[in-house]
């Protein structure tokens, strides 16, 4: 029977270590947050107002969204984001 | 908490960074895991903890009990009670609606009061999982093939662990609970597998389940009356890939989370698009489950060890139940029967056994994927009428106005999507991990900004949580 796909991953040792890991993780969220801080802010801010998640959430996201449009980082998305409003257009 | 959205990246970063922080202290580190997945279950609503945390007490207390029984008859006791508690409570909260319904509709045809109150039930998430893994623990306890948890601690971070708690996988104890019990956390991650598992996850539910959903399937599900025979069919083709991107999404995005965390689940989906008999689909699509019926229910009835009328009857009733699981409905049950009739029928026929050539190969890939789409037409219609409107739509010969470019891509990229199941996309795990970390953690913050750029806006819930 074939080993499952987990098992031998984890026997094979693959990936990289804890360290390597954590650092991956660290600069997804910093640069996704960037990339995203204009978009995280306005879902941020359509959240159930008076909500200690809302709170929270919009907290975050303000000085992300501020960086963002500082570094100029919302333009990527916004872009794909209007070709695909112009391809989707009936 | 859905995993896309803004709320779960919030949570993840705590829980992730806890949990690390916390590993090499296991007590510290079992109650703060306990502690997150309640949080991430509690976000939907705090009183379905005073559930699942009766499940665990009642459950555990099941398992050691049976552990320190020796008389067959007392062990055959506990067992039963632990199954009808388990069963009585799942009924209660997943079918009584139903039931009530059917009893008043009885009731009132014979003319005599219905004995039964109406109450309004709420559904919680993730019921049906966490139960049936709360069953196999004990089961496996009684059978002998696991010990009970070595304290109430671990079975309750085993039951709640929060990447599969809503929508499975459901990981057995036998896996799940040897790697809470004595956390020895990998010196190495897999974070190539973890990546793509959770970027393909992200892509398959954001872009394409939710592109299938509002392009084509909702409004034609939601109105078959309106639509012709092109729509018709292009919306059952597109529920077909919408419902595999939608569930083995979430299977994937908890795969993949689980793996960051150190921790190792099976895989729940091996491109189950692409079978070529429903034998073949059953050892595919959603796994944990299968393997589950199989294990718990069919091996039970006997299995395959009576005469072909029995095991045929056996399947039947396997599937019959297995449709049952996924919701209080005839829509449901006549889904699980279908299955259940064509994996009788495949016996029956021999179909699906030894090695097919490519031409025999793909018809059975079109035949599965046509019969699947048509017992999908029940298992997604509002109601059973909605599902023959949908069949008297197939006939109906008017020009399409739902089928766009944007459909067809989406239903080319979720089947296209299976490519990345099993351990298909070894070697892009292998390369992505060759990465320096930093370059990894940047690529997929921009793939992830793509398909979020790509989606409709907006996250509909997995269709697998009202299971």
């Amino acid at each position: 029977m074939e080993r499952p796909v987990e098992l031998a991953r984890m026997e094979e040792g693959a990936g990289i270590t804890r360290a390597g890991v954590h650092l991956a993780v660290g600069v997804f969220f910093v640069v996704g947050a960037l990339l995203n801080g204009e978009n995280l802010l306005a879902t941020a801010e359509t959240m159930e107002h008076g909500s200690p998640a809302r709170t929270v959430c919009v907290a975050a996201a303000r000085p992300l969204a501020a960086a963002a449009r500082a570094l100029h980082l919302g333009a990527p998305r916004r872009a794909i984001e209007a070709w695909v409003d112009r391809i989707s257009a009936p | 908490m859905l995993f896309p959205t803004v709320t779960f990246a919030i949570f993840f970063v705590l829980a992730y960074t806890g949990h690390w922080l916390l590993h090499r202290r296991p007590l510290a580190w079992k109650w703060f895991l306990l502690a997150a997945s309640y949080v991430f279950y509690g976000y939907w609503d705090w009183r379905f903890l005073l559930l699942i945390g009766g499940s665990t007490v009642l459950n555990h207390g099941f398992a050691v009990a049976l552990a320190r029984a020796a008389a067959p008859g007392r062990r055959r006791m506990l067992v039963a009670a632990a199954v009808a508690s388990n069963l009585g409570t799942l009924g209660f909260f997943k079918y009584y609606g139903f039931f009530v319904v059917n009893v008043y509709a009885a009731c009132a045809s014979l003319g005599i009061p219905c004995p039964l109150p109406l109450l309004d039930v709420v559904l919680p998430v993730g019921i049906s999982f966490f139960t049936f893994q709360a069953m196999s623990y004990v089961i496996d306890v009684h059978r002998g093939t696991i010990r009970p948890a070595a304290s109430c601690l671990d079975f309750a971070v085993y039951l709640a662990f929060f990447p599969q708690l809503v929508a499975g996988p459901i990981v057995r104890a036998s896996t799940l609970l040897p790697q809470i019990e004595r956390p020895a956390m990998p010196a190495r991650i897999d974070i190539g597998r973890a990546s793509i598992l959770i970027l393909v996850g992200l892509f398959k539910k954001i872009v394409v389940a939710n592109a299938l959903a509002t392009g084509i399937v909702d409004p034609v599900f939601d109105n078959p009356e309106n639509f012709g025979a092109l729509d018709t069919l292009f919306a059952v083709y597109g529920y077909c890939i919408q419902v595999y991107c939608d569930f083995s999404a979430y299977s994937d995005i908890a795969i993949g989370i689980a793996l960051l965390m150190g921790f190792h689940f099976p895989i729940n989906f091996d491109a189950p698009l692409l079978a070529a008999s429903f034998q073949e689909f059953w050892r595919r699509w959603h796994l944990s489950l299968s393997t589950w019926l199989r294990d718990y229910l069919y091996f039970p009835l006997g299995g395959s060890r009576g005469s072909a009328a029995r095991t045929s009857t056996n399947l039947f009733l396997t599937f019959v139940l297995g449709g049952l699981w996924h919701g209080a409905g005839w829509n449901y049950l006549i889904w699980g029967a279908l299955h259940g009739a064509f994996l009788v029928v495949e016996r029956i026929l021999r179909v699906g056994t030894g090695v097919l050539s490519l031409p025999r190969r793909l018809a059975g890939i079109a035949a599965t994927f046509h019969l699947l789409g048509f017992s999908l037409m029940f298992f997604r219609a509002r109601t059973l009428g909605d599902s023959f409107a949908l069949m008297r739509s197939l006939a109906e010969w008017t020009a399409p106005t739902l089928v766009s470019a944007t459909v067809l891509a989406a239903m080319a990229a979720g089947f296209a999507a299976q490519a990345f199941d099993g351990d298909r996309a070894r070697r892009l795990w292998d390369a992505w991990a060759r990465w320096p970390a930093w370059v990894q953690g940047a690529a997929a913050a921009v793939i992830l900004t793509v398909i979020c750029a790509l989606g409709p806006r907006g996250v509909a819930p997995f269709i697998y949580f009202q299971f």
